[in-house]
């Protein structure tokens, strides 16, 4: 529980650090009676007595504004004027460079000139069209309108405040904060998977972004979290997040990366919750198109490390592909890892070693307009108790284009695996003592026949229905035969999902999708997933 | 070089499939070469005695609309009645001046254009010449490159183009997963974009974007514990993308790996079992119940 309590502090900590780049002081702000914002040309439009304050003194004050922020410049329009503490310029339009500090001036008395951001001399100057260029954006796709925004260059703008004209569902909101960096660094989350997660941008700098997730997580139900960010450059980050702060189970994570050269790669990560606190180390080296990777882990008392090395893929006859992965490590426990055995202590650190073969075809044409896709994979893993276990799988994948708009995905996959103890295979996998019941209460006398091995059978119908680039179908089925496999335990054996994309406005789309189980273990509808698309 | 010749070839023909597009003005009338679909060895003009001449040796890589383009990335325009002959002879010959053909290009200085072609199959040195040409070869193009070729310099008026991302994914790609596309423009939210599936290993979706927009993105499977990894098993850089100045543009990536399926990853085993004694096999994660998960190693042992 202090593990748990002291990585939570540290993320806080964390979260708390970022804040201060998160402040870090904005380039320029706008004001004007109307602003809209372009997500998809990163554009402002100011509209009606524009006032551009810049970070470095200046104020430009124009009919009309466009911000670019993609390129970083500013255009005011219209009597337009800038001006700093001593001087003052006065033209038709006027471009101001943010990147190169460099302003350009067109006068239809005088021409187009060129000067510097201090404004002491403007020399004439060919005109740069590119610089005067005032965009006639379609308001149908405004993303936010707003009064003010405060931007942070190359990183996000803050819009105070923001209404979402194209997006039925967004409530105005006093401020608003929109990132739009290309740094991927901003795009790793620590937090965990959710039916939905909508982010909301609270701080920001240029390396920096505290967000609220509003999410809806699967046992949980409506909950937020709270993730930081800190990028630096391309190689590197920090994520770290907290899930569910307000109640019981709430879980902190925090994930490191750092891309050392071309070759090297490292990832520290560590996560808290419901008393349990653990981290994992993992280093990924590349030769090629080979790799190797150490990682180690450790949660509560318990510990793994493997190192493990793959092949590229290999070309085979016929274009298939095959790739070869060994690996070996150990999981060790204090009391011994496995607990089954009267003198487990003596089994503390169990070390393995293992063997993968992966196969794969490639897309072949078959009759009927057809494609067919096969894999297979066979691994073993010994142990250095007697143990090993095997597995195989293998998985065909017909397609086939049944008009433009309509495709059809039949796939059938198999997976077999086998846990072998030899001469003791009994104490391992004993006769149950009492007879299984199923969450509906129906008896199961036939998990006895389970001694280890497993299979699982699954044919997958998968029917994509796309009419126009804005709206798109998927319609699933699964009919899945395992073992063992009863009334509520394992995979439902039927299941059909039904997934909908739509986008009623040019900014905004939506993607909801739910699953009917067939009553399996008293369930019959999986919840909504939700999503709202850019 | 050659790339920058084939580049001016390219952009030869785009200018000369484009309508309205300004180019060099075409000779009068078909011109009589002696190939083609004139008559071998047509009448050809000599040089005018007199004349002052200069040469320019090289392998070509192709004559048209008047012009002759050498490897070198040199064009020159052609007189009209364009004499063709055997290099070694001097005499008429049937060799044609194609691609991969050598040629000694005679110029008469006076009009800058080629008056004669000495044609051979064989490699010739290198004009020695250079500088008496160079003021005749074709440097003031006026042709205006095709829109698709501008993806900068030039403000895009942002219209609405449709953008198709197809991706290849790893033939490991669960049957039953979605794959999504993940932008730095949807705050890098990782199931933004859900793609289609068409066929075993290709997704794809298309995206209406205004022209001159620039974004990154990613690939996943809907989590960021689910992104696309290099064929070296690393986190490669995100994808860049500038949507140009067109009607529609398809665009391919391949996934070589998912993040997920490391080797040091849990892998679906036995401990993956539903089994009564097992309820929750696949999440993997330390519980009150069970505080000591051993994701890697089988269980029970």
């Amino acid at each position: 529980m202090r593990r748990d309590a002291a990585l939570i502090i540290a993320v806080a900590a964390m979260l708390a650090l970022s804040s201060a780049p998160a402040v870090a002081k904005p380039a320029f702000e706008i004001r004007a009676a109307s602003l809209a914002f372009f997500a998809n040309v990163l554009g402002i439009i100011a509209r009606t007595d524009a006032t551009v304050t810049t970070a470095d003194g200046l104020i430009l004050t124009g009919k009309a504004a466009f911000v670019d922020l993609q390129h970083n410049r500013i255009l005011v329009t219209g009597a337009a004027e800038i001006k700093n503490t001593t001087r003052s310029v006065r033209a038709d339009a006027i471009a101001y460079d943010l990147d190169a500090h460099t302003v350009d001036v067109l006068d239809a008395a005088v021409g187009a000139r060129r000067g510097a951001a201090n404004l002491l001399s403007f020399t004439s100057a060919p005109i740069d069209s590119d610089r005067f260029d005032f965009p006639d954006l379609d308001d149908r796709r405004m993303y936010i309108r707003s009064r003010r925004a405060i931007v942070t260059p190359h990183a996000n703008a803050r819009f105070v405040p923001a209404i979402f004209p194209t997006s039925p569902g967004a409530l105005p909101v006093p401020s608003y904060m929109y990132t739009y960096s290309s740094n991927a660094g901003f795009g790793a989350s620590a937090l965990g998977g959710a039916t939905f997660d909508q982010p909301y941008g609270i701080a920001g700098g240029p390396t920096s972004l505290l967000a609220a997730h509003f999410r809806y997580e699967d046992g949980i139900g409506p909950t937020v979290a709270l993730d930081d960010h800190l990028v630096y450059g391309d190689r590197a980050y920090i994520v770290s997040s907290i899930d569910s702060p307000f109640r019981s189970n709430r879980a902190a994570q925090l994930t490191a990366y750092q891309s050392m050269g071309p070759r090297f790669s490292q990832t520290f990560s560590a996560s808290a919750s419901d008393g349990i606190a653990g981290g994992s180390y993992d280093l990924t080296a590349a030769f090629g198109k080979a790799s190797a990777e150490f990682d180690f882990s450790r949660f509560g008392a318990s510990s793994t490390l493997d190192l493990s090395a793959r092949t590229p893929d290999m070309r085979l006859p016929y274009g298939a592909s095959a790739r070869l992965r060994a690996d070996i490590g150990f999981d060790a426990l204090p009391d011994g890892v496995i607990t089954v055995l009267p003198d487990h202590n003596n089994y503390a650190t169990v070390w393995r070693h293992g063997l993968d073969l992966f196969v794969s075809t490639p897309v072949v044409k078959m009759p009927f307009g057809t494609q067919l896709g096969v894999t297979a994979d066979a691994s073993r893993t010994w142990y250095d108790f007697p143990h090993h276990r095997d597995a195989l799988t293998g998985s065909a994948t017909f397609s086939k284009r049944l008009s433009k708009a309509l495709t059809a995905i039949a796939s059938y996959s198999a997976a077999f695996s086998y846990d072998i103890y030899p001469g003791t295979q009994a104490l391992f996998y004993p006769p149950p003592q009492i007879t299984i019941i199923a969450p509906d209460g129906t008896p199961w006398p036939g998990f006895a026949a389970f001694t280890g091995a497993s299979m699982t059978r699954g044919y997958t119908l998968d029917t994509f229905y796309a009419p126009s680039p804005n709206t798109s179908l998927r319609a699933t089925a699964v009919y899945a035969t395992d073992f063992p496999q009863f009334h509520g335990f394992g995979r439902p054996p039927l299941e059909l999902r039904l997934d909908a994309r739509f986008r009623p406005l040019p900014n905004v789309g939506f993607d909801v999708g739910r699953g009917y189980d067939f009553d399996w273990a008293g369930r019959r509808f999986t919840q909504w997933t939700f999503s709202v698309l850019p | 070089m050659r790339t920058f010749s084939i580049a001016i070839l390219v952009f030869a023909l785009l200018a000369s499939a484009l309508p309205g597009a300004a180019q060099p003005t075409p000779p009068p009338k078909a011109m009589p070469y002696p190939w083609g679909t004139s008559a071998p060895n047509a009448p050809a003009s000599a040089p005018v005695p007199g004349a002052r001449l200069a040469t320019f040796t090289g392998q070509l890589l192709d004559i048209i609309n008047g012009y002759a383009f050498f490897s070198t990335g040199d064009a020159f325009k052609i007189m009209p009645a364009v004499r063709v002959v055997d290099y070694y002879s001097g005499a008429a010959t049937t060799v044609a001046p194609t691609t991969k053909t050598y040629a000694k290009a005679t110029l008469d200085e006076a009009t800058g254009q080629i008056i004669e072609l000495a044609i051979t199959k064989n490699p010739l040195p290198t004009s020695k010449s250079y500088a008496d040409v160079k003021q005749y070869v074709v440097v003031k193009s006026t042709m205006v490159p095709a829109p698709e070729f501008v993806t900068t310099g030039r403000a895009p008026t942002g219209r609405s183009v449709a953008v198709t991302f197809n991706v290849e994914v790893p033939t490991s790609t669960p049957l039953t997963d979605s794959v999504y596309m993940s932008t730095d423009a949807s705050g890098w939210v990782p199931n933004a974009m859900r793609m289609d599936r068409i066929d075993a290993r290709h997704y794809r979706l298309t995206h209406f974007y205004a022209s001159g927009t620039k974004f990154s993105y990613r690939y996943t499977r809907g989590t960021w514990t689910q992104v696309e990894r290099g064929a070296d098993g690393l986190e490669p850089a995100a994808h860049a993308f500038f949507v140009p100045e067109v009607d529609g543009i398809s665009h391919a990536d391949t996934v070589s790996f998912w993040s997920d399926q490391n080797p040091s990853q849990p892998q679906v085993g036995p401990n993956s079992i539903p089994t009564p004694f097992n309820p929750n096999p696949f999440a993997c994660l330390p519980t009150k119940a069970n505080p000591r998960p051993l994701c890697s190693s089988p269980a029970p042992h």
